[in-house]
């Protein structure tokens, strides 16, 4: 296993570190620097290495290996909340993955754009160069996102829109299944949300005790309380809904057209996180169908260590039995 | 490898022996490039979650009045090899000396300042002390005392534990061993989400800055950013090792408290104005 620092997408200019398998990558790595990819789909090609010190290239059977990225977490930087992207990233270069995790233009080690495009399309397009990047170092042709909060739902967005990703991992996701360009619908989604939210951790869930102490002792989010009790003078966001196919069929649409395309898909939800009670509300009964893992006793950026751990893996043994991958490792690097 | 392409003017690499250490080099942006480079010293754990983007923006700040910068990880932390079983008090005071070295030559400066934070400003004071080379250091809340820094780490990891939606262990039990790097390691305290073995406590737990020896720079910028009478002591100290430290006092309560969430980053703009102000004053 080696890490490669790594500029890329011309402008603006992108930072990330690679993580390569040892099989992919003996010998020590210098930077590289990519110059502006194609944002388009690239044809099927032979597989390349950088070689260290030179610039030439050699093939390597690896062709179609699919490679992982990992996507930043709000605006924390590319090592992820308490370095979990680093464990992550290591641990999956360590099962024979090649790892890229980088920042989004304006989040962590990279500069911002200088255009007026919204992030979310943004972030679409830089997954994009990302992987045009990956495909130009080491002939990656298939990719599997994973990402936290933000990066999950990025993850999801480009997912739909490139066909390059066959799979992809949602952590703790939230509002990312209904259109978010109906305002009045986010609000009583998260609103109705946060409401199941604080009556689940009340009393049906791990913390129980814990909440209240909570309680007794004065440290409940008050606003975050309040804002769920509004929830009640909201009409119900699923009923009523004029003519249309209702927020439910619309996220069962999305995900569907994953499914269709035989992209793998899998949210992962801490316990304490409310893009569960999101995921459930919105999704009703068909929630059970979707291939989802719950990790007990966690928060929503998984601090103690043992969530840290359990996270990654999960995510290393969905990756491992999901993801078609010749080139293992057989050890850890 | 050469491309063609203009130097970006932030270049990330790793450096040191078999390349262990990860480093972000930002270039001046000024037309008239100063001959001090300036290093910049993370701090530790959730800290160096929390303060990355403060660190960032003030080499930001600093490459505007024209100042080579490195940011870079000590070993076991952000991107360098290594995780926090690793953690030392002297592997990260020879990491800094490794950076100032790298700073040195990818910059062709002359001189050399540093910029830390917590932990980071500690480790900063002492490896400068042990150097003729560093003009200038400015130390933003320098940890003084090492067994009063780790009560009061574990008091903040015990307010997150009540606070968060968070358990201390696995309700389901024991977790197996995970794939990969985490496979194996031994159980230890842990601190907002990362280890504390015992020889690292053992390493804080002895830093007493009050006791320096040797100043650690021609010049000096004490940054305090809570009442802290220890503080004052360590500025009369300094003036005892024949130095004339600024003192300033930027009041920001409530800065090393854990917060949930992924945009709950700090970025105190009046302290990063106060540091680069006062290194374009006192540095070439």
């Amino acid at each position: 296993m080696r890490e490669q620092a790594l500029s890329f997408g011309g402008r603006p200019t992108l930072t990330g570190v690679v993580t390569w398998p040892r099989a992919l990558a003996p010998g020590p790595t210098p930077p590289v620097t990519v110059g502006p990819p194609e944002s388009g789909i690239l044809p099927p090609r032979r597989a390349v290495r950088v070689v260290p010190d030179e610039t030439a290239a050699v093939g390597l059977d690896t062709v179609g290996a699919p490679a992982v990225l990992l996507l930043n977490a709000g605006i924390l930087h590319h090592v992820g909340p308490s370095r979990t992207y680093v464990k992550t990233a290591r641990s999956l270069a360590s099962l024979g993955f090649l790892v890229l995790r980088f920042d989004f233009a304006g989040v962590g080690d990279s500069l911002p754009r200088d255009d007026n495009l919204p992030f979310a399309q943004a972030a679409v397009q830089e997954v994009q160069q990302a992987m045009a990047t990956l495909h130009a170092l080491a002939g990656s042709t298939q990719f599997v996102l994973v990402g936290l909060c933000s990066g999950a739902r990025v993850s999801l967005d480009a997912a739909i829109h490139d066909p390059r990703i066959i799979a992809a991992v949602l952590i703790n996701p939230n509002m990312h299944l209904h259109d978010s360009r109906d305002e009045e619908l986010s609000a009583g989604l998260r609103n109705r949300a946060l409401l199941h939210h604080f009556q689940r951790l009340a009393l049906a869930s791990s913390f129980g005790l814990k909440n209240c102490l909570k309680t007794l002792t004065g440290n409940l989010n008050w606003p975050l309380l309040g804002q769920a009790l509004r929830g009640f003078r909201l009409r119900n966001p699923l009923h009523g809904q004029p003519a249309g196919p209702g927020p439910r069929q619309y996220a069962l649409d999305r995900l569907s057209i994953l499914s269709a395309r035989g992209v793998r898909l899998l949210h992962i939800y801490s316990e304490g996180d409310e893009g569960l009670d999101y995921f459930r509300l919105l999704l009703g009964k068909e929630a059970d169908a979707q291939p989802m893992e719950l990790i007990r006793g966690a928060n929503h950026t998984f601090t103690p260590i043992w969530s840290q751990e359990r996270l990654v893996q999960v995510i290393c043994d969905w990756v491992r039995c999901s993801i078609p991958h010749s080139g293992r490792e057989t050890g850890a690097a | 490898m050469s491309t063609g392409l203009p130097k970006p003017r932030i270049e990330p690499f790793y450096f040191g022996v078999d390349k262990p250490l990860f480093g972000c080099y930002h270039r001046p942006q000024s037309e008239l490039p100063r001959s001090c480079a300036v290093v910049l010293c993370h701090p530790m754990g959730d800290e160096y979650i929390r303060f990355h983007r403060a660190l960032r923006q003030l080499a930001v700040h600093l490459t505007v009045v024209g100042f080579p910068v490195l940011r870079f990880d000590f070993h076991g932390c952000g991107d360098s090899a290594g995780d926090d079983l690793d953690w030392r008090i002297s592997r990260w005071q020879a990491d800094l000396g490794l950076a100032i070295t790298e700073a040195r030559r990818r910059s062709g400066s002359s001189g050399v300042a540093l910029a830390g934070l917590r932990l980071g400003a500690t480790l900063a004071a002492t490896v400068g002390a042990e150097r003729q080379d560093v003009v200038a250091a400015a130390l933003w809340d320098p940890v003084l005392d090492g067994e009063a820094h780790l009560q009061e780490l574990q008091a903040l990891h015990n307010s997150m534990l009540r606070r968060a939606h968070a358990l201390p262990q696995s309700p389901d039990g024991a977790s197996p061993p995970p794939q990969g790097t985490l496979g194996g390691m031994p159980a230890e305290p842990e601190l907002l989400g990362f280890r504390l073995c015992s020889a690292l406590r053992a390493e804080i737990a002895a830093i007493d800055l009050l006791a320096l020896a040797g100043r650690p720079a021609r010049h000096i910028l004490l940054v305090e950013t809570s009442p802290d009478a220890q503080q004052a002591r360590f500025a009369e100290h300094l003036q005892g090792l024949g130095t004339a430290p600024k003192h300033i006092a930027v009041a920001s309560p409530q800065l090393w408290a854990w917060e949930e969430g992924v945009a709950k980053v700090v970025v105190p703009h009046s302290i990063l104005q106060t540091i680069t102000a006062w290194l374009a004053g006192v540095c070439s």
